[in-house]
């Protein structure tokens, strides 16, 4: 005689209880989500992370609402396993799920059949949910109760089959507004493409696996990775508070993350700039020539600007000389050549020293 | 007119602690900290002006309450939810009302002005509402049994006929199924079941409800926040309900 409890059976309720289900629910019928608007633009392939199934609108700003398209495949194979069961299910429904634990939003998805597979949609309204979104593909007993079958969910509206749970995401956005980068995270061991990450540096992030953080240059400009391996880092990184070990912990990390992404930025500005055969004597500058669309000088800029904004008292010298073209490339050879004799000093004392002279 | 506020986490440790002997304190004032303003849309600020006074509290008015209420704060979800907006609105926005319902100053609870949203004295008003409305009151009426009604807040007048249904109700999570909610509410309406056997019958309830997907019983809902509900599938919730009640009755 076994003793072990049955694990359907809701926690305390009694041994005769019915209706329960004596299988286990494992997540059985296959959902995709096909389409992502965000705020009537079309952002699937920014906020879509189909590998584990998340949905995260905030990558690409803040929100108001998103229009998700869902599907299936053929699932017919899955509703004919569901409907031999144990019991003879005469029928089974199929629908979509929508819940919002923090608001106790519950809404259902119809589902209409597209040949020979479901489509169905939603919108969310980021007024009516906090924290995220649940969404599931669910089989439901669709008969009149019958109490002759024992021992089966046989209730119309019983639970026979899940999906995957896909989880939409509800946050203001990916960074402060006052952030100069675009920041992913990204477990380095993997390094599977994931929102606005598409793959760059994978090789190198595989490399090293336990590093905190990498740049990867892209054409619109520099993208900071966070390792997301670290599985306590993102809430160091992200935690408000202005106390406790995490407090100091993010106080700590945040300066050097920052040094460590500005002098990848300038030391990869240093090479943009090097011409092909070597480096040139000083008096020689013909060789910078610079593309004014290049993401280095809007890079630099920006940075510039939002330093200006932040302190008291504004660096004119350091905009002034950046709009300067000709004196550019010796500032950004100047500043790397610090750098490379020079690597453990902060970057914002050598800033300080050129504003100085 | 005060704007709508809500505590901040010291307001709510400071009243927690005044309210340890009974005792509701006067609202400190804006600059004290305890609570702070909150950013809503002009349309819900204007109709939060517009609640104005305090109600007159009665416990048979508790429907009536809810309606007004939920007609007037037209709170999203997401309002409705923050826990700290209503300690706010029952301490001291509603002062008079909340040491009125819930007896003199040195009975009341700190429950009736917690972030308990099934407790909390306004909270458990406006969601009680919210999740008992109907849009069809006529055809649900007529496949349930019911005495006829077109009155959309028919279910909500069941549903504060009697505290301990609303109660328990409240603190269940089906309660924010709107077909699970419904059905309840018609079957202990039409057995008139006591305070014990409401208790004993929505243990097992919400026991049945964990094998089922109740979403299933409930239609989408339209765009202008209308709450269609399909009465032959309220009417199947109903039966199950009712060979549930059978045994408590019989005991």
């Amino acid at each position: 005689m076994s003793h072990l409890p049955d694990p359907n059976r809701p926690a305390h309720a009694p041994k005769r209880f019915l209706p329960y289900r004596p299988y286990s629910l494992e997540p059985t019928l296959p959902l995709e989500v096909r389409s992502v608007v965000v705020d009537d633009q079309d952002e699937t392939d920014a906020v879509l992370d189909s590998v584990r199934c998340r949905v995260r609108p905030h990558v690409v700003g803040d929100w108001e609402t998103i229009d998700v398209d869902l599907g299936t495949r053929d699932l017919r194979a899955e509703v004919a396993s569901l409907a031999g069961l144990e019991g003879g299910y005469e029928s089974v429904a199929l629908l979509g799920k929508l819940s919002c634990a923090d608001t106790r939003l519950r809404r259902v998805i119809r589902l209409r059949p597209d040949g020979r597979s479901l489509v169905g949609s939603f919108e969310v309204d980021k007024s009516e949910v906090r924290d995220k979104v649940v969404v599931q593909l669910l089989a439901v007993c669709e008969r009149p109760p019958d109490t002759r079958v024992r021992d089966v969910a046989h209730h119309r509206g019983s639970l026979l089959a899940v999906s995957p749970q896909w989880v939409v995401e509800v946050r203001d956005m990916a960074m402060p507004a006052s952030g100069a980068f675009d920041v992913a995270y990204v477990d380095f061991t993997v390094a599977v493409p994931t929102g606005i990450y598409r793959g760059e540096d994978a090789n190198e992030l595989r490399a090293a696996p336990d590093a905190m953080s990498h740049v990867a240059f892209r054409p619109e400009g520099p993208l900071l990775l966070i390792n997301e391996h670290h599985p306590d880092l993102r809430a160091v990184l992200f935690s408000k508070g202005t106390r406790g070990w995490r407090a100091r912990l993010r106080d700590l990390l945040a300066p050097r993350i920052a040094t460590t992404v500005w002098r990848a930025v300038l030391v990869e500005a240093w090479q943009q700039l090097r011409p092909a055969g070597g480096f040139p004597s000083p008096d020689d500058r013909s060789w910078a020539v610079f593309d004014e669309n290049h993401w280095t000088t809007r890079a630099l800029a920006r940075a510039a600007t939002l330093r200006t904004k932040k302190e008291e008292e504004p660096i004119p010298a350091l905009l002034d000389l950046i709009e300067d073209e000709e004196s550019r490339a010796g500032i950004l050879t100047g500043l790397a050549e610090q750098l490379a004799s020079q690597t453990e000093r902060p970057l914002p004392r050598l800033v300080e020293e050129l504003d100085g002279k | 007119m005060m704007p709508l506020c809500r505590m901040t986490s010291w307001g709510m440790q400071q009243l927690t602690h005044q309210m340890r002997d009974g005792v509701l304190v006067e609202d400190p004032g804006p600059e004290s900290g305890w609570y702070e303003q909150v950013p809503v849309a002009p349309s819900i600020g204007e109709a939060f002006r517009r609640v104005g006074a305090a109600p007159i509290a009665d416990v048979d008015l508790d429907a009536e309450h809810a309606i007004m209420l939920r007609e007037t704060l037209p709170f999203s979800r997401r309002h409705a939810t923050d826990r700290l907006v209503w300690p706010w609105l029952a301490a001291f926005y509603f002062r008079a009302y909340t040491l009125q319902r819930w007896g003199e100053a040195d009975e009341l609870t700190f429950s009736r002005v917690s972030k308990d949203l099934a407790m909390n004295s306004l909270a458990r008003l406006w969601w009680g509402a919210e999740n008992s409305k109907v849009a069809n009151p006529r055809e649900l009426t007529d496949a349930l049994n019911l005495p006829a009604s077109d009155d959309p807040w028919c279910f909500t007048r069941m549903f504060f006929k009697s505290q301990t249904l609303a109660l328990e109700i409240s603190r269940r999570l089906f309660h924010h199924s709107r077909a699970a909610t419904l059905a309840f509410i018609t079957v202990a309406h039409r057995r008139g079941l006591t305070a014990t056997q409401i208790s004993r019958t929505i243990a097992t309830y919400n026991l049945a409800l964990s094998t089922i997907v109740v979403e299933h019983f409930d239609l989408p809902t339209d765009q202008d926040g209308t709450y269609a509900t399909d009465p032959e599938r309220i009417a199947d919730l109903t039966r199950l309900v009712e060979t549930l009640v059978e045994p408590v009755l019989q005991e």
